[in-house]
């Protein structure tokens, strides 16, 4: 049985079509604008360049998406090149026996500022986790990015960003703290409103 | 019974749920009775079951209508992809 078959739209009619959506995945993952609206307009010439590979099993903004999320990676992974990321376990937390002996950090970490079951489920909530990923800055966005976001394996980010493992996992406890602060301030700001 | 350092391990490796479904229930079930780590690996994947369901919002594109390519790099963009479709096309 044959796959379902999408339709070859006219690249001219991506920008209209696709923009907005394109433009919203790369910002979130690259956090600044003039990088996001390079990275869509890369993506997009080099869509026209491949369209004969464009098999249609797959809806065009899938597939569009997808090449857009190897070129968000490669970014990510040059730029990454460029700073120096074996700084980040300043508290000494991989030195602490708690870490040796459990792998965690911390026994009693503090309650969260919101039911994550009952936020997580509004688009409200989504809205602010999608700011406050927006502004992680430096090495910290690009670990979580390329981690939780892309669902790459923790060995090739180590070997890409050049890092241990235990570096890794300190840098992903802080970004998902940064967050979690993040989270709070917008949402608690948003009840209180 | 898996120990912390193992479920330290497994969710160092992937994403909890990428992590295979036997793996998952081991670790549900350490974490409801421990209490060592259980708090700490709760909101660990709490957090991720939150990003996965943040991807599934996203995919859907209702996420941050109110943010848009800007008019003048649509325009750049359409240019681009107006040449390159010409010239492919000689
Ligand atoms: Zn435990």
């Amino acid at each position: 049985m044959a796959a379902a078959q999408h339709s070859r739209p006219d690249p001219e009619t991506w920008v209209d079509e696709h923009g907005d959506y394109l433009y919203r995945v790369a910002l979130v993952r690259l956090g600044s604008k003039a990088d996001a609206e390079d990275a869509v307009q890369e993506t997009l010439l080099a869509a026209v360049k491949g369209y004969d590979r464009y098999d249609g099993s797959s809806p065009i903004r899938a597939w569009l998406t997808g090449i857009l999320k190897h070129k968000v990676v490669d970014h990510i992974r040059k730029a990454s090149r460029m700073v120096s990321t074996d700084q980040f376990d300043d508290e000494g937390i991989t030195d602490k026996f708690i870490f040796k002996a459990f792998g965690i950090p911390e026994r009693n970490p503090p309650d969260w500022g919101f039911d994550p079951r009952k936020s997580f489920e509004q688009k409200e909530f989504m809205e602010y986790l999608y700011d406050c990923m927006t502004e992680l800055k430096g090495p910290l966005r690009q670990a979580f990015i390329l981690r939780e976001l892309e669902g790459i394996s923790t060995e090739e980010i180590c070997k890409e960003i050049g890092v241990t493992p235990n570096n890794l996992w300190v840098m992903l406890h802080r970004t998902r703290n940064q967050l979690k602060t993040c989270l709070e301030v917008k949402w608690l700001r948003q009840e209180a409103s | 019974m898996l120990m912390c350092r193992q479920v330290a391990k497994a969710l160092k490796e992937k994403r909890y749920w990428e992590l295979p479904p036997h793996k998952r229930a081991g670790i549900r079930i350490h974490i409801a009775l421990c209490a060592m780590c259980g708090k700490y690996h709760t909101q660990v994947i709490e957090f991720e079951k939150g990003v996965q369901h943040f991807l599934e919002e996203e995919e859907k594109g209702t996420l941050h209508e109110d943010l848009h390519l800007s008019a003048d790099a649509g325009a750049k963009i359409k240019a681009a992809i107006h040449d390159e479709a010409e010239h492919r096309a000689e």
